[in-house]
């Protein structure tokens, strides 16, 4: 957290659209949250927005980051969006008080398809290749490599050195990233199965 | 176009723009203002850029021009907002950007400044950076045609621009979390401090090395604008000579060759004249702003300048008016600040600049003898050098009173400034600078000077004396001299200068002085010219000789000297302190936005003029008894 | 005072006093000391302390007296990645706490 000797210049915190998904807002706050789960209460006016009922129908925390959804997905967040933010850095003051709910399998299922769609993805899609989620559970991620990703040497050097990486780095350390095997016809049956971001639970 | 003011803004917009930049005037106020277009392939996009600020927060009126285009409803609000951020200052520019977002106006974010970024050893990843902060970011590089073709793309379809999920909070506190926040999630590594900048300044604003540095400088900066502008401005002169006398040989019609000749070339080539001075100091400023010493400057003037209410960049406009006072008043652009900007317009004509120099050349040498000495110190030039210290006290005073008069139009802006880093300026930029200063002075006061030195002329001139009341006045028609006296004693200016005369008959001035004065009014040299011919002097070639001898023709004194010690000292000092150049007056209307300055700076200074000429001639004649 | 300026001018800046523990004026800096911004000196009208903190003194940042002009005034900062020129009397709004 912050330096006790340097006056507190405000809690580090921005909010980032995801592409796929509107109702959801990705709160990125650099200096770490109390856990990774399942945010469930927090002091204060975040509490009150995630109470059953109110305008946040789910909040999942990675390491550093904070997941949001949207009750209302019609309302948007440029009324509720400043007011969110400003319930998570008066939050942040007293971290001893959130209570997170361990969701490890959900939160990976959601870093991981975040990694390989929003932060990898254009780099990947500008290699003329395809990466997707197939499975995430008990700290495992089966990733689908498809188009020239498929056929690629470099494709095991992605795998393990940016994609683990980046996801150990946001959820946990014993994270794996493994090749899904033989999946390539049955892909699209996964994606009707596990559905869109908001459905997952 | 908004960022900060050494951002890079306007370089982007001149190169965007190429030349199709029009630089006009915001309504009401002194601050001009630059649009231009730009085009790719059908579709054209009008650019305005706006001052160079830090913030959207208008803590005085200057200011709060940005905050009204801006405003909902405003009918200058722009379509969508290109904001210039320094790369190698992201912490600070970041909150111009934040404050942007509030506006829910399309906003494109452009990195200027990477590869300073670079050299000093820090980086950033653009992607990140972009997708923290919400909006479209690009990065260009001076020189870098590509990134500029893609920039221009971008423009012409605002409508695909991301627009951030939640605008930047704009609290002190959140704002600087939101500013770490994204800057960590970018990657953004600072840069190093500009090792190059900071050892220059070592030597540069060193106390003792530094001020002889500075001394050099600023004396070098002076020297190029008298010495290399003189034999430029000569030959200008020497142009329009001919044309002159060419029209003059060939034109049969008295008074229509006078017209075009004197009235229409005279007039033109007066206007021209100042070209070669504008253009040399204005290629000079640019080097000096483009190369980051202008801000050293300012930084070693400011005590100085702060004494009479300034600051220390419209040090150099001061210094510049030495020369000439209309691009000195041109050179106050530079200042921020309305109040300091009129405040330095309005007292710089009263620095000594080279116009007078013939007038005071001729005076001093009726008051005080060749050979006279103070000590080592030749009188002469004693006399010369306190003229020009009288004329930075009186500017530098009549500042300090203008700061405090106008004080009523609300609080001041505290006088604040970046230095910049140290970097060699472009050919470009300097030959932008220079066409843009001369292009907009002869399209803005070449025409009012034209009008003026017309009316001028046409006084002078006007009306007509013909051969008829010239023979029965008894005059030779050979006698060129004998001629033209009777024309000038017959014209308008001779007529104004009559009526004149008893307010300046205190003055010890009798009509032809005051006509003179009049013919002044072009140029101050001109003085010298009209008294020559009113005095239809037997020797052209020392006129001194002549008006030595001047009598009065009428009146209480008639008989007496005309020139004594007194009155030579009262017309010294009325030169120094009076307002007798269109061209300045000209310029202040252009650059003040109104004819109520000029006519402000006319009254006050001809009062002066006035006031001083007759104090100095009463301690003269008691001094010498 | 429209729609863009008013919550500008609204902004609450943090008040600190010079005299408290470890802290002084930023004007009063040795050249070459570094020091973080507490906040700033309580005055009448916070227009020109909301001006510095959009120049880069905000609470929090580092900043470091790089030099003074000839006649103590005006002085130099190196704050947020640049060089950055006060008067002292301006400086003096803002408190800081040296490191």
């Amino acid at each position: 957290m912050a330096d006790l000797r340097t006056p507190a210049a405000g809690f580090a915190l921005h909010a980032e659209a995801v592409g796929s998904d509107p109702a959801a807002l990705r709160w990125v706050c650099p200096d770490g949250l109390p856990a990774v789960g399942r945010l469930v209460d927090a002091p204060g006016r975040l509490g009150e927005l995630l109470a059953p009922g109110g305008p946040i129908v789910q909040a999942l925390t990675e390491r550093a980051a904070l997941w949001t959804w949207l009750a209302d997905v019609d309302a948007g967040w440029s009324e509720l969006g400043p007011v969110v933010r400003d319930a998570i850095a008066a939050a942040a003051e007293r971290p001893d008080l959130w209570q997170v709910e361990p969701a490890p399998d959900e939160v990976l299922r959601l870093v991981a398809r975040d990694v390989v769609e929003r932060g990898l993805g254009e780099y990947i899609a500008s290699h003329g290749g395809l990466i997707t989620v197939v499975r995430a559970e008990g700290g495992e991620v089966d990733v689908a490599l498809e188009g020239a990703c498929a056929r690629c040497p470099a494709a095991g050097l992605t795998l393990h050195g940016r994609i683990e990486a980046a996801i150990r780095l946001r959820v946990d350390d014993r994270v794996v990233v493994r090749p899904s095997v033989g999946r390539e016809s049955g892909q699209h049956d996964d994606r009707r199965r596990f559905g869109r971001w908001s459905g997952l639970l | 176009m908004v960022g900060n003011p050494n951002a890079g803004k306007s370089t982007l917009f001149n190169a965007l723009t190429g030349l199709n930049v029009k630089v006009g005037n915001y309504p009401g106020v002194t601050v001009s203002r630059h649009t231009g277009t730009t085009s790719l392939a059908d579709q054209t996009v009008l650019l305005e850029d706006l001052p160079g600020s830090y913030s959207l927060d208008p803590i005085s009126p200057d200011e709060e021009l940005i905050a009204e285009i801006l405003e909902s409803g405003s009918p200058l609000r722009p379509d969508a907002l290109l904001v210039v951020l320094d790369a190698t200052s992201l912490q600070r520019s970041l909150g111009l950007l934040a404050q942007v977002q509030q506006l829910g106006i399309p906003t494109l974010a452009v990195l200027t400044f990477s590869d300073e970024l670079a050299r000093r050893q820090g980086s950033v990843d653009l992607t990140r950076l972009s997708q923290a902060v919400g909006n479209k970011l690009m990065v260009v590089t001076a020189g870098n045609r590509a990134q500029l073709y893609d920039l221009k793309l971008a423009l012409t379809e605002p409508e695909t621009w991301p627009a951030p999920p939640v605008p930047a909070p704009t609290e002190p506190r959140h704002v600087t979390g939101w500013i770490t926040s994204v800057l960590r999630s970018a990657g953004y590594q600072a840069p190093a401090v500009d090792d190059r900048t900071r050892r220059l300044d070592a030597v540069l604003l060193h106390p003792v090395a530094g001020t002889l540095i500075f001394f050099v400088t600023m004396a070098l900066f002076f020297q190029v604008i008298f010495a290399v502008a003189a034999p430029l401005q000569g030959a200008v002169e020497a142009i329009f000579g001919r044309l002159a006398e060419l029209v003059r040989a060939h034109v049969g019609v008295g008074w229509l060759s006078g017209l075009l000749a004197d009235g229409l070339i005279g007039g033109v080539g007066g206007v021209l004249v100042f070209l070669p001075q504008i253009a040399l100091l204005f290629a000079m400023i640019t080097v000096l702003e483009a190369t980051g010493y202008m801000a050293r400057v300012a930084f070693l003037m400011d005590r100085v300048m702060g004494r009479a209410g300034l600051e220390g960049r419209a040090f150099v406009a001061m210094l510049s008016s030495v020369a000439c006072a209309v691009p000195g008043i041109m050179a106050t652009r530079t200042l921020p600040s309305a109040r300091d900007r009129l405040a330095t317009m309005m007292t710089a004509p009263l620095m000594t600049c080279s116009a007078r120099l013939p007038v005071y050349t001729l005076l001093i040498g009726l008051l005080v003898p060749p050979g006279a000495r103070l000590g080592p110190i030749g009188l002469q030039g004693l006399v010369m050098f306190g003229l020009y210290l009288l004329g930075a006290v009186a500017a530098m005073t009549a500042a300090w009173v203008f700061k405090h008069v106008l004080k009523g139009k609300g609080p001041a802006l505290p006088f604040y400034m970046e230095m910049p880093s140290y970097r060699m300026p472009g050919l470009r930029e300097l030959g932008r600078a220079v066409w843009d200063a001369c292009a907009s002075f002869v399209r803005r006061v070449g025409g009012i000077i034209l009008v003026m030195s017309l009316l001028i002329w046409a006084l002078l001139s006007l009306p007509v004396a013909s051969h008829d009341e010239m023979a029965a006045a008894g005059i030779d028609l050979d006698d060129q001299v004998a001629v033209a006296a009777f024309q000038l004693d017959q014209s308008a200016a001779a007529a104004v200068g009559k009526t004149i005369q008893p307010i300046f008959e205190p003055l010890g001035f009798d009509w032809r002085i005051t006509v003179g004065l009049v013919g002044a009014m072009g140029a101050r040299e001109v003085f010298v010219a009209t008294i020559s011919q009113v005095s239809s002097a037997e020797n052209p070639d020392d006129p001194g000789a002549t008006l030595a001898e001047m009598t009065w023709l009428s009146g209480p004194h008639a008989g007496d000297r005309l020139f004594t010690p007194g009155v030579v000292a009262a017309l010294l000092i009325y030169f120094a302190f009076a307002l007798q150049c269109t061209s300045t007056i000209a310029t202040l209307r252009r650059e003040s936005g109104s004819w109520k300055w000029p006519a402000i700076a006319f009254g006050y200074m001809t009062g002066l003029a006035w006031v001083s000429a007759w104090l100095v001639k009463l301690l003269v004649e008691a001094l010498l008894g | 005072m429209n729609s863009v300026s008013l919550p500008l001018c609204d902004r609450c800046l943090e008040v600190c006093d010079p005299q408290a523990a470890g802290c002084l004026a930023m004007g009063r800096l040795e050249c070459g000391q570094r020091a973080f911004i507490a906040g700033y000196r309580e005055q009448e009208d916070m227009a020109v302390c909301r001006r510095l903190f959009d120049l880069g003194f905000a609470q929090g940042v580092e900043v470091q007296l790089i030099r003074r002009a000839p006649m103590r005034d005006p002085l130099v900062f190196q704050v947020g990645g640049g060089e950055m020129l006060l008067r002292r009397q301006d400086a003096d709004r803002i408190v800081v706490r040296v490191v």
